[in-house]
């Protein structure tokens, strides 16, 4: 918001004002259908279904990089995926958070010995929840989904601690 | 950090133009319609101009729309590069390779028995097709006798694995036409289809459970009983998407006469599967080559001569009725006795000499040629996809359409691109 320009990013109207966004940031995060390999059955198409229905916690699938919160890279990201993968996150609009889901997209995965592929997607845009697995099961995704809620939530703190420090 | 200088849909975005031979290029008659000056070196195709001929007699510009990787109307990691004029491709140009990882490469490093783990990530929507292809490779190169029993958990976990596979293609073709409910139902089957695979193999995708000789676990109670819960729905689910997609007009209006594959266009291309069937080449592995045990089943296979995706998604709709009845047949035998996988060294040598093994996967043939020299890995491995032939004919049926049906021909032909980048 463009309150910190006025009264600063420690100010306590700026602190309270940003968890009042963080709550209702963190109830409706839209993710990008971007789906790379694999883990788009998984954590993009199944997880849109009725069985998960991340609908309920306010999880659904955008198709513009404009209106999504939320990029998972659901696959292994190769040399020529990565000019793409990074053009999506810069398109995405502020706050973004980014969920690496599977091995591949960890590590390499199963493929990582082959030179074409990186060695985790972390080495392109910051990542805030990696989901282990080969694939993750939808349930999996969910609880990235809860636990980077609550990531959202814990910004109150840290501003707080920022302000008690510098403040 | 703005690193995007250009809009993708900028006609002046011609990086990746079709047929940017240095004889096509026009590098400064351009200033009809460039303003207020063209930059030097900026150049644009010959066939981006368009004359003056349209019934409308506008001299407007064809159009560069990259469509993908990242579009909600692709499937997958594609690229389709379309060019339009107004509404109309004109022509169309796929672009591949993102998602390219080397499983032809990395097998020759690995055993015989943990090269399926990377069929599996190649075939993704349908893992037991790939891995029953490499071993029947591996067991026609080695010679190796499959139990019967092994021969039939591997057809029944195949007939699933396909019903899972055609729900996934037949939701999203319903997204593709503007129904979004059918999809949903679509995937409340394919659960139960997955609940089953997980049941025997453990695993909702990626199984690794057929190997060379017959199969890792035995047929259990569990995946038993959950396949016979299933069945006792699935004609009745099948009557449901009939009414909610397949036979309501709006379908038929948006697919009826559209993304027509020619029969000879069929052949030339090497189609098979379902797209073959459709353009009235009558030919199933599991009808004509029988392997595992379809020579012990009843089943029909259907041939139209539609050419159009109505004529696709009937076929497929009669390939998951067939499925189902042949799992019926299937549980009616029940498994014969026996072992489920073949006494074999933990570490398999196989002979010099090569081998091709192929099953009918869900999207059409599905190869595996093996070359070895005497190893405990392959020498070369060629993974023979049958979406890399059909993507050439998407490529070349879409050039004459509007833009939506395109799309909706796009996802006709079931793309998966584990397997064409491999």
């Amino acid at each position: 918001m463009a309150l910190d320009k006025l009264t600063g990013d420690t100010s306590m109207l700026f602190i309270k004002s940003e968890q009042f966004f963080d709550w209702a940031r963190a109830r409706s995060l839209w993710y990008l259908a971007f789906g790379i390999a694999c883990c788009s059955l998984e954590g993009l198409i199944a997880a849109s279904g009725p069985r998960f229905d991340f609908d309920r916690h306010g999880v659904f699938f955008r198709g513009v990089p404009r209106q999504a919160d939320v990029l998972i890279t659901a696959g292994t990201v190769n040399y020529k995926m990565a000019e793409i993968v990074t053009r999506l996150y810069e398109q995405m609009p502020d706050p973004k958070w980014v969920i690496s889901m599977g091995a591949c997209s960890n590590t390499g995965g199963p493929f990582r010995e082959y030179p074409n592929v990186f060695l985790g997607v972390d080495e392109l845009v910051p990542v805030d929840i990696y989901i282990p697995g080969c694939p993750p099961r939808p349930e999996s995704v969910q609880y990235a989904f809860l636990e980077l809620r609550e990531k959202i939530y814990a910004q109150t703190g840290e501003r707080l601690e920022a302000r008690r420090i510098n403040g | 950090m703005e690193t995007w200088i250009k809009h993708a849909l900028d006609t002046m975005y011609t990086d990746f133009a079709p047929g940017l031979g240095p004889d096509q290029f026009d590098a400064y008659d351009l200033q009809g319609w460039l303003s207020p000056e063209p930059p030097p070196g900026i150049v644009t195709p010959r066939s981006l101009r368009r004359q003056a001929n349209a019934p409308d007699m506008l001299e407007t510009d064809h159009f560069l729309l990259n469509l993908g990787p990242s579009h909600p109307a692709m499937h997958g990691a594609l690229r389709m590069l379309v060019e339009l004029d107004g509404e109309m491709v004109m022509s169309s140009e796929a672009h591949v390779g993102f998602l390219h990882r080397g499983i032809e490469k990395l097998a020759e490093h690995r055993r015989y028995n943990t090269i399926g783990t990377l069929m599996d990530r190649g075939d993704y929507a349908t893992g037991i097709m790939g891995e029953w292809a490499l071993a029947r490779a591996v067991e026609n190169l080695g010679e190796i006798e499959v139990p019967e029993r092994a021969e039939w958990i591997r057809t029944v976990v195949a007939e699933v694995n396909r019903m899972a596979s055609h729900y996934l293609w037949l939701g999203p073709l319903g997204l593709d036409s503007g129904a979004m409910g059918p999809f949903l139902f679509m995937m409340r089957d394919r659960e139960a289809c997955l609940e089953t695979l997980e049941a025997v193999t453990g695993s909702r995708m990626m199984f690794n459970y057929v190997r060379p000789g017959g199969v890792v676990f035995d047929w259990n109670k569990e995946g038993n009983d959950k396949l016979l819960a299933y069945l006792e729905k699935a004609d009745q689910y099948l009557d449901e998407h009939w009414e909610a997609l397949i036979g309501s007009e709006l379908f038929h209006q948006r697919v009826i006469g559209v993304g027509i594959v020619p029969h000879e266009m069929a052949l030339s291309f090497a189609a098979t599967g379902f797209i073959a069937r459709a353009s009235g080449i009558d030919w199933d592995l599991r009808r004509d080559r029988p392997y595992g045990y379809y020579d012990k089943l009843d089943f029909d296979v259907l041939t139209l001569d539609g050419e159009d995706i109505w004529a696709r998604t009937l076929v497929r709709f009669d390939e998951m009725k067939q499925s189902i009845r042949m799992l019926k047949q299937l549980v009616e035998m029940g498994p014969p006795p026996g072992e489920h996988i073949a006494k074999l060294p933990k570490v398999l040598r196989l002979p010099e000499g090569e081998a091709y093994g192929s099953v009918e996967g869900a999207r059409g043939e599905l190869g595996v040629h093996l070359y070895s020299t005497g190893g405990d890995t392959p020498y070369r491995m060629r993974y023979r996809p049958p979406i890399q032939f059909h993507l050439a004919i998407a490529d070349t049926v879409a050039p004459g359409q509007w833009l939506a049906d395109a799309l909706l021909s796009y996802g006709s032909f079931d793309f998966c691109f584990g397997e064409v980048d491999r």
